[in-house]
């Protein structure tokens, strides 16, 4: 009786044993990958509906006026494997509990230091032509501010739909006498390169 | 041949009524199960006629409950039962929805959701029962008290106001998801006992128990932070009545 008891306790507990002991060898799956932006573009946006809408129109309601900030990333060449050999046991073993390995990673070469909306006309009393009119916008549904976005632009990576692009909602409107607009985006890169973009609206 | 032969063999089962002499077996049944369908009526109901009204699962006047009851007797007259009643009244998806479509129409675009899981409200019963018993009849006056839940889910609406930039989050939220009250039930059935083991009976009911939900609804502009928040009770004393028919299956 006893023998067989010390029997089953063996043969179960070598497997245990070996679960308990045992990590992951990632070596040959891991693959760094490094993207960066490709292109930047803008358009004008007109959220008076439900949803906002690219406008083609020359003249928006100036308390439902966006820009829409398209972004576009690329995968460049030079990716490359690293080793990732996970251990969180001790031995090696094919019966881990769980095996995290990060199969590829995507890594941005000169991220967005910043994004700043300037107004090339005057907008009101306070902001007069070429001033800085970034907070006056806020991205849609988060209201974050134009700064605040910076962060999840950088962030987001989708392999399968790489560009995305950001509503900056204007929630400021501009003093009445004011009706015609011109707006330019200024983003600056890590390396310190500046990419301007414009776009014209009359709101009314 | 063979069916209407089993048939008529199930009939005369069911009511033969010469197998058992007069009088020997009233107040015989040990146990007895019951299994009926009915309506049920709230005479005083929880309808504020406010949206909040379909987010609640007890909201309509009339419904449809089908019930399960076991009884025993101790004695010759006295015995203890317990009941579960099931009904198909729920929250009303559509109606939120469409109510809170109507209310912000003429100035917002409306995106609505709810958390309605179509749980069926329930009350379960313990009491004690009466029985008064001749060889055909017999009457059951009950005293039972017990619970009765029904869900009582959280309602959402995403706002978008009609030619501007901004947003508002509408939000209903209860004090509770389900909610559980004490009731106390009154009833009484009269029954024919359509052969030794099969009875029909008639039952009515009042159900009684005192709801404390209460609605939080906060309209949040998603721009400013600004909140507005407003409370709507459902504290009430509910009357509901129950008529049943139900057929039951009793042991000696």
């Amino acid at each position: 009786m006893k023998r067989s008891y010390v029997l089953l306790i063996v043969l179960f507990a070598l497997p245990l044993l070996d679960v308990f002991y045992s990590c992951c060898n990632c070596n040959d799956d891991v693959v760094d990958h490094y993207y960066s932006f490709s292109d930047f573009s803008v358009n004008n946006i007109d959220n008076s509906g439900q949803n906002p809408l690219e406008s083609e129109q020359e003249e928006i309601n100036k308390n439902a006026y966006g820009i829409r900030l398209y972004i576009n990333k690329e995968l460049l060449s030079n990716s490359e494997k690293s080793t990732n050999n996970k251990c969180y046991l001790f031995s090696s073993s094919a019966y881990a509990f769980s095996c995290d390995c990060d199969f590829s990673s995507y890594n941005l070469v000169n991220p967005i230091q910043s994004i700043k909306i300037f107004t090339l006309q005057d907008f009101n009393n306070e902001k007069l032509a070429n001033s800085d009119v970034s907070e006056y916008f806020n991205v849609i549904h988060t209201y974050k501010t134009v700064e605040e976005s910076i962060e999840e632009i950088n962030k987001v990576f989708n392999r399968t739909s790489p560009d995305i692009f950001v509503d900056y909602l204007l929630m400021n409107a501009p003093s009445p006498e004011n009706i015609n607009h011109q707006f330019r985006i200024e983003i600056t890169l890590d390396n310190e390169e500046i990419i301007n973009l414009e776009t014209i609206i009359t709101l009314i | 041949m063979k069916k209407s032969f089993v048939l008529g063999l199930l009939i005369s089962f069911i009511f033969s009524t010469n197998t058992y002499s007069q009088d020997s077996l009233a107040y015989k049944t040990r146990f007895q199960i019951r299994v009926a369908g009915g309506v049920n009526i709230l005479f005083s109901d929880l309808n504020e006629n406010r949206e909040t009204d379909f987010l609640i699962g007890h909201g309509s006047d009339i419904s449809v409950p089908v019930s399960f009851t076991f009884t025993t007797f101790f004695n010759k007259h006295w015995g203890m039962e317990v009941d579960l009643k099931i009904s198909n009244d729920t929250g009303n998806d559509k109606k939120f929805t469409e109510s809170i479509i109507q209310q912000y129409e003429a100035s917002f675009f409306s995106t609505v959701t709810t958390g309605i899981t179509n749980s069926t409200p329930m009350t379960g019963t313990v009491g004690i029962v009466y029985r008064k018993e001749t060889e055909k009849f017999y009457f059951h006056p009950k005293l039972a008290i017990g619970v009765t839940s029904f869900e009582t889910s959280w309602g959402r609406a995403n706002l978008k106001e009609k030619n501007t930039n901004i947003e508002y989050e509408l939000l209903y939220s209860a004090n509770k998801t389900v909610k559980d009250h004490f009731a106390v039930l009154l009833s009484h059935a009269m029954g024919y006992k359509i052969s030794k083991r099969f009875w029909v009976d008639l039952e009515t009911s009042l159900l009684m128990y005192k709801t404390n939900i209460v609605y939080e609804r906060a309209l949040l502009n998603l721009y400013t932070q600004d909140s507005q928040k407003e409370i709507i009770n459902y504290k009430k004393n509910i009357l509901e009545a129950n008529i049943s028919l139900g057929l039951k299956y009793v042991f000696y």
